[in-house]
């Protein structure tokens, strides 16, 4: 009867053991953005993007602080960016946190198409997105790979009509994320 | 002894499962942002704040070209249009050799001016990590003046047209909507009209902006003499207006009683008062060309 239950202790201990496995945090985040308007292309990005993904019950949050977008046609684009249109020392951060969707093995290697399902915070507007991914599972890391678009009327950001050919209304997103055991 | 077992074990396996914490504070502890330092941009619209600079420097391989135009005085009535039969003006160009360092020139027809400068950001306002609570940026500045002297039987020496700049710009974005700035400078002149002139002249600027909206910004500039004879026979230079931007163009348009527009010449030899109206208007444009592609 003993043996049985120490048997049992050991079980949860590894339970234990395997809930430290539980949580992922991101080593590697980058993502880029593409303004593609008649009159100017303009490109971004950032690789300060972090964020922690709950195996157990597949939540996840990812956020990128958006004053460390780089690129862009100049300074003062990087500039405007920050001051005029994100207005990042108000909203600082643009955050995804939700649940993936589908079931999936995280102890076994391979690679799902799924849908991350939560909120989409940007310029201090919340809208509910489903946003699709491609998750590999590895050796002790999972990549992520995506790719969605942002409408800047979803997040209430406004573009003076002087710059409307300049400027897309549709901004698309590319995101790569690596993550590794916490 | 099987029972105290068990709820040991329920409660062990309690702890490990229940322990369900916010993942976005989780990521506060992890990951906090004192890790990155994030430098204060957009401290001012410019590198110009009205007729003197602000800490702003052109970033690399950027040109800013500015049109300066003063017009006279408003008390000058209807017969000189309120000023604006009069005008002074000043063209220059700024250039980005890196995000610290730029270098200008400019002329003014104010005395048939020429100057030329390098600016250096000492020091950056940043956040985070590493944090810093202003931005320092030095301006080395000369200006010749080419204008004939008056009585042109004497041969003054050629050095006698130089002037020199030493100054600089202490700002800090304190808001978003408002920045302030503090620039103590010292300009050298060789040659002044009297003997009881300085050669050396010293003052202290105060300037700011207050964003209005995202585009539509007021600014201010005051220039106060430090004592001595030039602040005996000249006045404080004193400049107020509007700003409004619009892509790659700052429209500064705004009263002052200064005419001249480099450093030699509306810091130490402002003639106007304020409170007698002669002030004139003013605008500046400023237009920003990225030389990156």
């Amino acid at each position: 009867m003993k043996k049985i239950l120490i048997l049992f202790v050991l079980i949860i201990l590894s339970i234990k053991y395997a809930s430290s496995q539980d949580l992922y945090i991101v080593s590697n985040g980058d993502v880029h953005f593409t303004s593609d308007a008649p009159l100017e292309l303009i490109e971004a990005e950032s690789n300060k993007l972090n964020g922690i993904l709950k195996v157990s019950d597949r939540s996840f949050v990812f956020r990128v602080p958006m004053k460390t977008f780089e690129g862009f046609n100049s300074a003062l684009q990087q500039t405007h960016f920050n001051e005029n249109y994100l207005e990042s020392a108000k909203y600082p951060h643009t955050i995804f946190e939700g649940k993936i969707i589908e079931e999936i093995d995280f102890n076994t290697p391979g690679t799902h198409n799924v849908r991350g399902k939560g909120s989409f915070t940007c310029h201090g507007v919340k809208q509910q997105r489903i946003i699709r991914c491609r998750v590999s599972v590895g050796q002790n890391k999972i990549t992520v790979k995506t790719d969605f678009s942002v409408l800047l009327e979803d997040h209430n950001i406004k573009i003076p009509s002087v710059v409307s050919q300049k400027i897309a209304e549709e901004i698309t997103v590319d995101v790569n994320l690596e993550l590794v055991p916490k | 002894m099987k029972k105290i077992l068990f709820t040991f074990v329920l409660l062990f396996g309690f702890h490990f499962t229940g322990f369900n914490q916010d993942l976005l504070s989780m990521l506060d502890s992890i990951q906090s942002t004192d890790k990155e330092t994030f430098y204060t941009d957009g401290t001012f619209k410019s590198v110009r704040l009205i007729n003197g600079y602000t800490s702003e420097t052109a970033a690399k391989n950027e040109l800013i070209f500015s049109i300066s135009h003063r017009f006279g005085d408003v008390n000058q009535g209807i017969y000189d249009f309120f000023g604006l039969d009069q005008s002074t003006i000043r063209f220059g160009f700024e250039y980005g050799l890196n995000d610290r360092i730029d270098l200008g020139i400019g002329r003014s027809n104010y005395e048939k001016l020429y100057d030329g400068f390098i600016k250096v950001k000492l020091t950056r306002q940043s956040t985070g990590k590493k944090s810093f609570p202003v931005t320092i940026t030095w301006l080395e500045g000369m200006s010749y003046k080419s204008i004939d002297y008056v009585n042109n039987d004497v041969d003054y020496p050629t050095t006698a047209r130089f002037y020199y700049i030493h100054e600089l710009f202490i700002s800090r974005k304190f808001t978003d909507k408002l920045s302030l700035q503090l620039s103590p400078v010292i300009i050298h002149r060789n040659m002044v009209e009297t003997r009881e002139d300085q050669n050396t002249v010293g003052a202290i600027g105060v300037g700011g902006r207050y964003r209005i909206t995202n585009r539509f910004t007021a600014v201010g500039e005051y220039y106060y003499l430090l004592p001595g004879n030039t602040a005996d026979n000249y006045n404080n230079s004193l400049a107020l207006g509007v700003e409004i931007e619009t892509g790659g163009h700052v429209f500064q348009i705004h009263v002052t009683n200064s005419t001249g527009m480099t450093e030699k010449a509306f810091i130490p030899e402002t003639n106007g008062e304020w409170l007698k109206g002669d002030i004139g208007i003013g605008f500046n444009i400023i237009r920003l060309f990225s030389l990156n592609k």
